[in-house]
């Protein structure tokens, strides 16, 4: 599971799947919509054992819908019925979760329109103190 | 008989692996020490034997404490003399009685885990003695030491009074305790004001009337403490509580001599030999502002001569403050001020900011220097997590425990940019947010961490909220690790839950963090290290920084745990001066 050391560091869409808005009194925080000005394309090694259980944990419309704002159309709508042994699609999901990495760019509320910016790599949900009262 | 080759093949193969693995650490070691140093290895090591060893490791930021480490050595080494931890070095230095002694220590140690400390040791003979910081008890201000201050027919006399004077002795670990003058309340750990009473032993009133003549002596004591400590043992680190008691405290020390260390927040320790039948006034800076205590060994080493300890007696005799409150300026070691400052505050998370968020962003490089191991419970506990499961670590600082362990993949964030750039610099997810509002959605976590972090909160609303958050964000069944300091250490003193806790940042680091910030973050840094005292000591300038913590009592986080819905709460641990609890969600 852990990365090698060619793997820059930037925001991935496993994280970008977790995140939520939670500016005060947004009901509908999540998914974040998602835009990138630096993206990353990595070449990770595929880990068959990892993807699967990673999938099991991922949100799949939001990690398709986050990939598709980066550029990358090629999983599927639907998972397929066979997916733990079709190689081909988790190869997709692989890269969809584990190359594309998002290291300047924006994440957006899709309630308030709040943006949070990623810089570095690193996503800055910090909020202001008149979103927290 | 085919299989007997192939099974010890291979057992040569594990245990030159081991070996290997072993030498590269002693390697890692011994550039580490070097560098601290800041000189090369082979001016600092002895190929031969000497009374003086390195322990890496053992230094700053080790998570064995210094009175852990004392104590482990005093008893397992008759040989031992001192141990030395220079503040800004992670390394130790021990100092044996000869080499010889060196030897059976390195024997016995040398990449062994001793139970009682739990962490693997790495020991090289050093070719110097550690360079010694204390200075003589002149430069502490407001103390004073009064040699012969009784008889010898009356240190007697006092010495067959204590030991066989009966009633209520409170037992510790290496020492018993009395009071007089007021009842004790052993559960709040403080005098009970409304308790005054006057029934001294006419001896005791005796010494009293004796301190009528010290011009220096701001109150007359009315509560005294008899400590009676077995040869050998110490007391922690303290100072006196400012709210209870005046000004000027008085040590007469009976049957043995002993020293005693005294320690400035910026790191300056004195050394003050205290002979028998002398007394130890402490006023002003040295009640207030300085820290002190006994550490626990065989002997002590007055001017150029070692000298054993016998079993001591020491009679303290302090004045009670008629209302609970300190006025002084030592505003960071005042427990009146840090309780209202608390209450001053019309939104705690200004305390939260400015002693705790914009200090880490100030310290990032220098506190990251200094926190090497990953706690083994805490990397047992991921390790023992099914394959697969998503873990977030919640205050996850530089990112220590993001990558221990290979069968989990972590997410960490933290409200300090500068400490999760050094994490994502490592290669970790990371997200910059606050524990009172994480910006996760609900049930998307198989485990939650938490290490070290809901004692930087300042109210008890914001530390319950914070542990609601990260069993929010957990799926059910999963589980979630909460680390928290504890106020109890190895014996009790009269201290308080509120405290800040000085960070003494070398000028180096002062240019490295301005170089890693920018923007808003660089501009709050920029004007916190103006604001903050500087101290110049042998040579080195350093930033004083004051972090808050609420260190917890036992049983006080499962109390807090309990209140939250849904959640089985474990058993609660004490692992190296840290409460823990794991808890499933139902």
């Amino acid at each position: 599971l852990r990365r090698k050391s060619h793997a820059r560091f930037a925001m991935k869409l496993i994280t970008h799947n977790m995140l939520q808005s939670n500016v005060k009194g947004v009901q509908k925080g999540y998914p974040l919509g998602l835009r990138a000005t630096k993206l990353n394309v990595l070449d990770v090694p595929f880990n068959k054992e990892f993807v699967k259980s990673m999938l099991m944990r991922l949100d799949y419309a939001v990690l398709r819908m986050a990939a598709k704002a980066l550029g990358y159309n090629d999983l599927p709508e639907e998972i397929p019925a066979d997916s733990s042994d079709n190689e081909e699609f988790l190869l997709k999901v692989h890269h969809a979760m584990n190359n594309l990495e998002v290291e300047e760019g924006t994440l957006i509320c899709q309630e308030t329109g709040r943006e949070f910016p990623i810089k570095n790599g690193i996503p800055d949900m910090l909020l202001k103190e008149n979103e927290v009262k | 008989m085919e299989e007997a080759p192939a099974k010890t093949k291979n057992a040569l193969k594990v245990q030159k692996r081991q070996e290997n693995k072993f030498r590269k650490k002693e390697k890692k070691a011994q550039s580490m020490i070097a560098q601290q140093e800041g000189k090369p290895i082979s001016e600092l090591l002895s190929s031969t034997p000497t009374r003086y060893c390195y322990l890496p490791y053992f230094g700053a930021g080790s998570y064995v404490t210094f009175e852990n480490l004392e104590a482990f050595l005093v008893k397992e080494f008759p040989g031992f003399e001192k141990l030395t931890v220079q503040k800004s070095k992670a390394h130790a230095m021990v100092t044996f009685s000869s080499p010889e002694d060196a030897v059976v220590a390195h024997e016995k140690l040398h990449g062994k885990t001793p139970e009682e400390l739990n962490q693997p040791m790495i020991i090289f003979f050093a070719k110097d003695a550690p360079v010694e910081e204390a200075v003589e008890s002149t430069q502490v201000t407001g103390l004073h030491l009064v040699e012969d201050f009784i008889t010898p027919e009356e240190e007697t006399e006092l010495i067959n009074f204590v030991e066989s004077c009966e009633g209520e002795w409170e037992v510790l670990n290496r020492r018993t305790v009395k009071h007089w003058g007021y009842t004790f309340d052993y559960v709040k750990n403080t005098v009970d004001r409304e308790s005054k009473n006057d029934n001294f032993p006419p001896l005791f009133r005796q010494v009293r009337e004796k301190m009528k003549s010290l011009d220096f002596l701001p109150f007359e004591p009315d509560q005294i403490t008899v400590n009676v400590y077995e040869p050998g043992a110490g007391i922690p680190q303290h100072v006196e509580t400012h709210s209870a008691f005046e000004d000027g405290l008085v040590s007469l020390s009976l049957a043995s001599q002993v020293v005693m260390e005294l320690k400035h927040p910026d790191g300056t320790v004195a050394s003050v030999p205290l002979p028998r039948r002398s007394i130890l006034v402490l006023t002003g800076e040295s009640r207030f502002l300085w820290s002190h205590g006994i550490c626990g060994r065989k002997s002590d080493t007055i001017g150029n001569v070692n000298v054993e300890r016998k079993k001591r007696i020491s009679l303290t005799f302090r004045k009670v403050r008629d209302v609970e409150h300190c006025d002084c300026k030592y505003q960071a070691q005042c427990n009146s001020w840090v309780s209202e400052f608390k209450g001053s505050q019309q939104d705690n998370t200004k305390i939260e900011d400015q002693y705790v968020k914009e200090v880490y962003n100030s310290i990032a490089p220098h506190f990251s220097d200094t926190r090497h191991k990953p706690w083994p419970k805490i990397t047992q506990f991921l390790k023992d997590q099914p394959y697969g499961s998503l873990v977030c670590d919640v205050g996850c600082g530089n990112g220590k425990y993001l990558g221990v362990a290979d069968n989990v993949y972590t997410i960490g964030n933290d409200q300090s940019v500068q400490l999760l750039k050094i994490a994502s610099e490592r290669g970790h997810q990371v997200a910059v947010c606050n524990n009172l509002y994480l910006p996760f959605r609900s049930e998307s976590f198989d485990v939650v961490i938490s290490i070290a972090v809901i004692h930087h909160f300042s109210t008890k609303e914001h530390r319950e909220q914070a542990l609601r958050e990260l069993v929010r964000v957990l799926k059910p069944g999963g589980k979630l690790l909460v680390y928290v300091w504890a106020m109890e250490q190895e014996e009790k003193t009269f201290g308080q839950q509120d405290v800040l806790v000085p960070w003494n940042m070398e000028k180096k680091y002062v240019e490295q963090i301005l170089d890693q910030s920018e923007g808003e973050t660089k501009e709050k840094i920029q004007s916190l290290i103006s604001e903050s005292p500087a101290v110049t000591k042998q040579n080195k300038e350093y930033v004083v920084f004051q972090r808050y913590y609420h260190v917890f009592r036992k049983g006080e986080l499962p109390t807090l745990l309990r209140k939250i819905e849904g959640l089985e709460v474990g058993p609660e641990e004490f692992d190296h001066a840290n409460w823990t609890v794991v808890c499933t969600k139902l």
